[in-house]
Order: structure tokens, then C-alpha cells, then sequence
């Protein structure tokens, strides 16, 4: 009996416990809690401030083609190397001394859809639970969002980072009329295959050092260096402006010619009361006594100092170029290979008409053929169809047309390139 | 009617309940409920924004110009700029659907104090270089972020200590949440 | 007393025994939730506590001003003598103040340098070591930077 009743005071203050201890566990959602945050912090500092693995250094020493920089290869290459012993990260900074400040082609290939969720696993967030991320990157001026990730936020409990960054923008140069005069050709040409040359130069020791108080000093801010190893280089010629518009002297061509755009008349012996003229076909652009309207581009080739050619696609870099079609004028077409020849192609033959403007990209060009002490040229060469008199079966006239030759500098003139911009952007990381 | 030979089951009940409830009350008085706040996460996500944001503000555009801080140092912190700055580059993020917002731009307030190192005297002085917008408030803790600039000269709203050399600043930037 | 000396025996003890091990599992509990809610805690504080951007922005600053060495670009007419040499020094020597004046870091800097009039420009290194200390964090670099 007083078993019963000792026990039944124990039990009651059993229960009397067991019913306070579940206010010990209000407030805690788990009693193994895994830090996310602290991998979204992780994950933020090798996007924002990490240049990435493999990387080369930032002093501009000799090419060493064992080394090179990760944003240089293909999705593809890079996921064989992930399978290897080679370490890959995903760093987006555009050099170890300017962190925050990201590259566009890191940007470009880290968003690539071909990476899949694994090897981000493998190569940014490590660990060895599988994580549910989601990493956004807003550009502000352009309001474009990049996002990679395994899905939306969750609606339960996760970690989250936010890193405000600058984004390194590519340059350009365009070239007009307007802006630059001095590339109208005075020469007119009248014969067969002559053509005319205009060179852009990507001078390594002007790009990578710069002039002060008659001191050279290398440029080491990576931020603001134009890098065309690192950065596409984009230029945009305005033919429109240049074709028989140039300050070819009108009165070299005499009464009928005083404007300079007329004086793509004179290999026609044009007669105003006798239209159409004489060179001119049925059916072609200028038949009513217009100026025409192309350009004839046969080639865009690449050479080095010493004015031998450079092989730059099969070495691995981009080379894009779009054109406008003279007729309709409005589209934008993409060049075709053959314009593009490799050293060894012959001039390709008939050139391609190329109207209002003609842009050119090129990006990924290799450390190989562009350091201190290289130079690239850009040449892209002109040169003309013959007309024929008689409607076909006359002797050829060729009309002057691409009044444009010389040589641009690319280099750290605000006159004739865009220097390189940061804008602002924002990333976000979350893991779940 | 209690057997005293059986006292001894009351005892032991009655001692096992006591010392079960006295520990319940021990443990329930000490376990204190954790906010978010005492973790600590939301001091180290300010922090980082706090320190991106000077980072970004140091930032010049170009090669040939100094950053905005610098010019702000330099020229004085003419109609508020500096907080202006800061709020701006902060709430860069205007439309950006962010899931989950550590601060809202309009909460956080900030004070910047530049200091100084005087070599004639060999001393570190500071004078303050933006206030808050609105008075102290707010009961969560601060953090504290710098960041160096590059002076070439004494500037306008520099106090008289500051030499007229070129020197480096320390920028000292408060923020907390009202 | 009797009832005591009924206490002192073995027998029934069992039930204390059952409120002992009770109010050990009530600690054992409370201590598992202490350990828990500092998940997350420590490494937060451990950021706030590694000085990431201190020693990224001391770094960045020294290694510019070992750089332009001798050149101080924009000048300020009014300010004299800005192009003097000697101002790099003295702005590297403000940096040190001012980080064991405000922030309780060491910083020491010390630059030598090989080839020091390079005949052209490219061939010549400067040799850079930084140390920097907080009391809780070392840094040392030695940086070649090439001039």
C-alpha cells in the first residue's frame, strides 16, 4: 500500500516533467542543423573574389603553354578536366588583385547551359551532402538575370549570401565618317586587282603598358587593362559613311563630278541625258544613276609584326562577322567561312558586297599569339567586281567604290575605343 | 495506519519527484530561447555588405579617374553624398526580387569618420565625415567596416590637423539597423 | 529516527534511482540543444572575426604605392613637392599608424629591390614583403613586382 502510494507521488511527478519538457525544445526546428549560410558564404567568396582554377599569374610573363586560364577552354574540355586530378573552380574575378570585379567571359561560360548541377557540386560548392543551390546574377544597366541552380528558393529554412559586384564590359571601336575622316582613301583604283587594305592593330606593348612622363609602366589594374586574351574585341566599320562619300577631290572628274559621290561616274562615262549609263546592267542597285551602295570585301585575314599570316581558328579563337546586305539594306547576315581563309587559302574570289556596316568579333584569342612583346593585325582587304560595258560583253570598268584604307591602333584612346566599363551587378547564392 | 517499515517507499517517491522537478526547473530556467539576432548570421551578412559596398564605392570607373570615396574625402561631403552614395549603391538592388532581405535599405543607418595620421605630431585623428541621417536608435548591434584612401592634399572641410601632403585616410564606416 | 534509518536501506531505492536517471536524461537534453543552437553561430563569428577585407585592402594599397613609385599621378598644383619620392614612404608609414591606431593591426612593409635601375623598362624587380598582425591573424607576403 505504501509501495503504491510512494510510487503513484513518483509517477505523478513524472508526468508533471514530461509534460515541461517540450517547452525545452520550442524554437529549434532540428537538433542537427547544418550551417548553410555559412556554404552560401563560401560559395559567394570563390564566385566574387576567386579568379578560378587554373589560372595563370598577372605579371605578363612569357607565355608557358602548360599554364592556362580556365575561362580560355570549352564547357566541354573543362568537364573532362573535372573527371581528372586537375583542380577546377568556378571563379568568376577577373584577376587575385581586383576582387569583386567579374569577367564577362567568366560570366558567359559559368552560366553555360552545359554544366550540369553536379559539377557545381564538384567544382564550387564541395562537400559531400548534396546541396540545393541557386545562384542569380543581375546585371543593373542591362536588368538582364542570369541564374543557375537545381530550382527555385524553398519554402523552408536555407542560407543566403548577397555580393555587390562590378562587371569588366568588353570594348569596341567604331569607325565612321564622322569620327574618323582620316580613313578616306583619296585613291581611286581603275584596274584589276587592286585592293584596298585596312589593318586594325592590337599592339601588345600598347596595351599592356602605357606611357607616363616618358616612363613606361605596365598597367597592372586587370580591371581596366584591354586584354584581348582575356576580353572579346569587337570592331564596327560604318561603310555607308565611307562609300563614295570620301574627300576624293570632285574636280578631278571634271563638270559632271563635283561631288565626290559622283565620282564613281567617271569610269562609267556617265551621261546625265543618257540614262542609264553606259557600265551600268539591268537590274543592278545603282541602274537609275544611284552611287552604289556596297562595298566588296574579299578577305578578313590576321597577321603578326612581321606581316606573316596568323592561323587564329584553327588555334582556337572566335572570329564572328556580320554584315549588312545591300539589297534590302536592313538584314544583318553572318559572313561565311570562306572569307575568312587560312594562310594558306588563295584570295577568295568574287568578293562578298557588304553594305551599311560591316562588325567583327573576335574572342578566346590564344596567349600564344598576344602578349608584351606580339602584335595582331587585323587586315581586312578590298577589292572590286568589274562591271562590263556593252550589258556584259564590253571591256571591265571598275568603279571605285571602298573609300576606306588605313590603320586604327587599338589601343587606350578614347577616340577610337570604347574604353573598358564596369557596371554594377548583384549576385545572390542560396543553399538549401 | 502507515507502516513505518514501508515509510521508506514514500520517501524514496516523494525524493525522486522532488529531485525530478527541481532539475526541470533548473534546466528550464537556464536554457535561454536563441533569436536569429544572437547567432550572429545577420552581423556577418551586414558586414559583408557594408565592406562590398566601400569596396565598390573605392572603385574608380577608369584608368585616369579616382574613385568616388576619394573624391568625397577629398572634396568634403558636400549635401549629404556620402550617405547618399552609400544608400544608392546599396539599394542597388531596387526591383531585385530577393528572396529574403537581411536589411531593407531604408532601416540601415550609417556614420563615416575619416582618420588621419599627423606626422608632425605623430598622432591619429579623426573628424567625422558623414553623421546619421536620422538620430541614434535601435537596439541591434553595429558593424564596422573600412576601407584606405589616397589623398593628394588637405581638401575643403578637412580640419586643420590634416597635413597638406599626399596622405593615406582611414575611412571608418558605422552601420546598424533603426 | 526510524523512518530515516528505513531510508538508509537498499530496499525501494531503485525509485529514486529512476528519478536520478530521468533528471540525467533532462540534462543530457538541455545540453544537446545548447550545442545545437551555436550551429551556425561559430562560423558567423568566425567571419566576422577573420579580417578578410583588412588585409585585402592593405595589401592593395601597398602593393599600388610600391608600384608608382616614383610617380604620383594627377597632380595638385597647389600641393609642393608631391612628386618627391619620398611620399610613397610616408604614405606607407600613414597606413601603419593608422592600423595600430584604429584597427589593433601591425603592419610592417619592406622593400627591396633587384635590378633597380633597369635599363629597359620590364627587366628590373621590385621585391616586396608585408606583414600584417592582428593579435589573432598573421600575414606575410613577399611579392616581385616587375618594374
Amino acid at each position: 500500500m505504501d509501495f503504491l502510494v510512494g510510487f503513484t507521488i513518483f509517477i505523478f511527478s513524472l508526468i508533471v516533467v514530461a509534460n515541461m519538457v517540450p517547452s525545452l525544445l520550442v524554437g529549434l526546428q532540428r537538433t542537427i542543423a547544418i550551417d548553410y549560410d555559412a556554404v552560401a558564404y563560401r560559395t559567394a567568396v570563390i564566385l566574387v573574389e576567386d579568379p578560378g582554377e587554373p589560372t595563370v599569374p598577372d605579371n605578363y610573363q612569357a607565355h608557358d603553354p602548360t599554364q592556362y586560364r580556365w575561362d580560355s577552354k570549352t564547357p566541354g574540355f573543362l568537364k573532362a578536366l573535372m573527371q581528372g586530378s586537375t583542380a577546377v573552380r568556378f571563379g568568376l574575378a577577373v584577376s587575385r588583385e581586383s576582387p569583386n570585379i567579374l569577367s564577362q567571359r567568366k560570366i558567359n561560360l559559368f552560366f553555360d547551359p552545359t554544366f550540369t548541377v553536379e559539377d557545381f557540386r564538384k567544382s564550387l560548392i564541395f562537400g559531400s551532402i548534396n546541396y540545393g543551390f541557386n545562384i542569380t546574377l543581375t546585371r543593373l544597366d542591362t536588368q538582364q538575370v542570369l541564374t543557375n541552380g537545381t530550382g527555385p528558393y524553398p519554402e523552408g529554412r536555407y542560407g543566403y549570401i548577397r555580393r555587390y559586384v562590378k562587371i569588366k564590359n568588353y570594348t569596341n571601336a567604331t569607325i565612321t565618317n564622322t569620327t574618323h575622316p582620316e580613313f578616306n582613301a583619296t585613291t581611286e583604283y581603275v584596274s584589276a586587282n587592286q585592293f584596298q587594305y585596312f589593318r586594325v592593330i592590337l599592339e601588345g606593348s600598347g596595351l599592356y603598358k602605357k606611357s607616363e612622363s616618358g616612363v613606361d609602366k605596365y598597367i597592372y589594374s586587370p580591371p581596366y587593362v584591354i586584354d584581348p586574351t582575356q576580353d572579346n574585341i569587337t570592331v564596327n566599320l560604318h561603310l555607308e559613311q565611307y562609300l563614295n562619300n570620301s574627300q576624293v577631290n570632285g574636280g578631278l572628274y571634271g563638270d559632271w563630278y563635283d561631288h565626290a559621290e559622283d565620282a564613281w561616274k567617271k569610269n562609267c562615262n556617265f551621261d546625265p541625258l543618257d540614262n542609264p549609263a553606259d557600265c551600268l546592267l539591268p537590274g543592278d542597285p545603282w541602274y537609275q544613276g544611284r552611287p552604289p551602295n556596297f562595298a566588296t570585301l574579299r578577305s578578313i585575314r590576321f597577321t603578326d609584326r612581321s606581316g606573316g599570316p596568323i592561323d587564329l581558328i584553327t588555334a582556337g579563337a572566335k572570329v564572328t562577322v556580320f554584315y549588312h546586305d545591300p539589297d534590302p539594306p536592313g538584314t544583318m547576315l553572318p559572313l561565311p567561312d570562306t572569307y575568312l581563309p587560312r594562310p594558306t587559302d588563295p584570295e577568295p574570289s568574287p568578293g562578298v558586297r557588304v553594305g551599311k556596316w560591316l562588325n567583327l568579333t573576335i574572342s578566346n584569342i590564344p596567349e600564344a599569339y598576344m602578349d608584351l612583346t606580339k602584335r595582331l593585325d587585323i587586315v581586312y582587304t578590298f577589292g572590286e567586281i568589274p562591271v562590263y560595258t556593252n550589258g556584259g560583253t564590253g571591256t571591265p570598268l571598275y568603279i571605285p567604290r571602298t573609300m576606306l584604307s588605313g590603320t586604327l591602333l587599338y589601343d587606350y584612346n578614347p577616340a577610337n575605343v570604347t574604353q573598358p566599363a564596369l557596371s554594377s551587378g548583384i549576385l545572390e547564392v542560396a543553399i538549401w | 495506519m502507515v507502516n513505518t517499515g514501508a515509510q521508506l517507499y514514500t520517501m524514496e517517491g516523494l525524493s525522486a519527484g522532488v529531485i525530478m522537478i527541481l532539475t526541470a526547473y533548473l534546466v528550464l530556467g537556464s536554457t535561454s530561447v536563441y533569436t536569429p539576432g544572437d547567432t550572429h548570421i545577420t552581423d556577418m551578412q551586414l558586414e559583408q555588405v557594408g565592406a562590398d559596398v566601400l569596396k565598390i564605392m573605392d572603385t574608380p570607373a577608369n584608368l585616369t579617374t579616382t574613385s568616388e570615396l576619394e573624391q568625397i574625402v577629398a572634396t568634403g561631403n558636400i549635401d549629404g553624398r556620402f550617405h547618399q552614395l552609400f544608400w544608392e549603391t546599396y539599394l542597388m538592388s531596387g526591383d531585385i526580387a530577393a528572396q529574403k532581405t537581411t536589411r531593407t535599405g531604408s532601416s540601415i543607418i550609417t556614420t563615416a569618420m575619416v582618420y588621419y595620421h599627423n606626422r608632425t605630431y605623430g598622432t591619429v585623428q579623426g573628424y567625422q565625415l558623414s553623421g546619421p541621417v536620422i538620430p541614434y536608435s535601435g537596439s541591434e548591434p553595429g558593424v564596422k567596416v573600412t576601407r584606405y584612401v589616397k589623398v593628394n592634399g588637405r581638401g575643403p572641410g578637412m580640419p586643420p590637423g590634416v597635413e597638406n601632403r599626399p596622405q593615406v585616410m582611414l575611412v571608418e564606416v558605422f552601420l546598424w539597423k533603426a | 529516527m526510524e523512518g530515516l534509518s528505513e531510508w538508509m536501506k537498499e530496499e525501494g531505492q531503485w525509485i529514486v534511482l529512476m528519478g536520478f536517471l530521468v533528471s540525467i536524461g533532462i540534462f543530457f537534453l538541455a545540453l544537446i540543444l545548447n550545442q545545437s543552437t551555436i550551429v551556425g553561430q561559430t562560423t558567423a563569428e568566425g567571419v566576422l572575426e577573420f579580417p578578410k577585407n583588412d588585409v585585402q585592402d592593405v595589401r592593395a594599397q601597398i602593393l599600388d604605392l610600391t608600384r608608382n613609385y616614383s610617380v604620383w599621378v594627377n597632380p595638385g598644383p597647389a600641393v609642393p613637392d608631391w612628386d618627391a619620392p619620398g611620399h610613397h614612404i610616408r604614405m606607407v608609414e600613414d597606413i601603419e599608424n593608422l592600423s595600430l591606431n584604429r584597427k589593433s593591426a601591425l603592419v610592417r612593409y619592406e622593400i627591396g629591390c633587384w635590378e633597380c635601375d633597369p635599363p629597359q623598362p620590364g627587366s628590373g624587380y621590385r621585391i616586396v614583403k608585408l606583414h600584417y598582425n592582428n593579435g589573432v591573424f598573421e600575414y606575410d607576403e613577399s611579392a616581385n613586382i616587375k618594374y
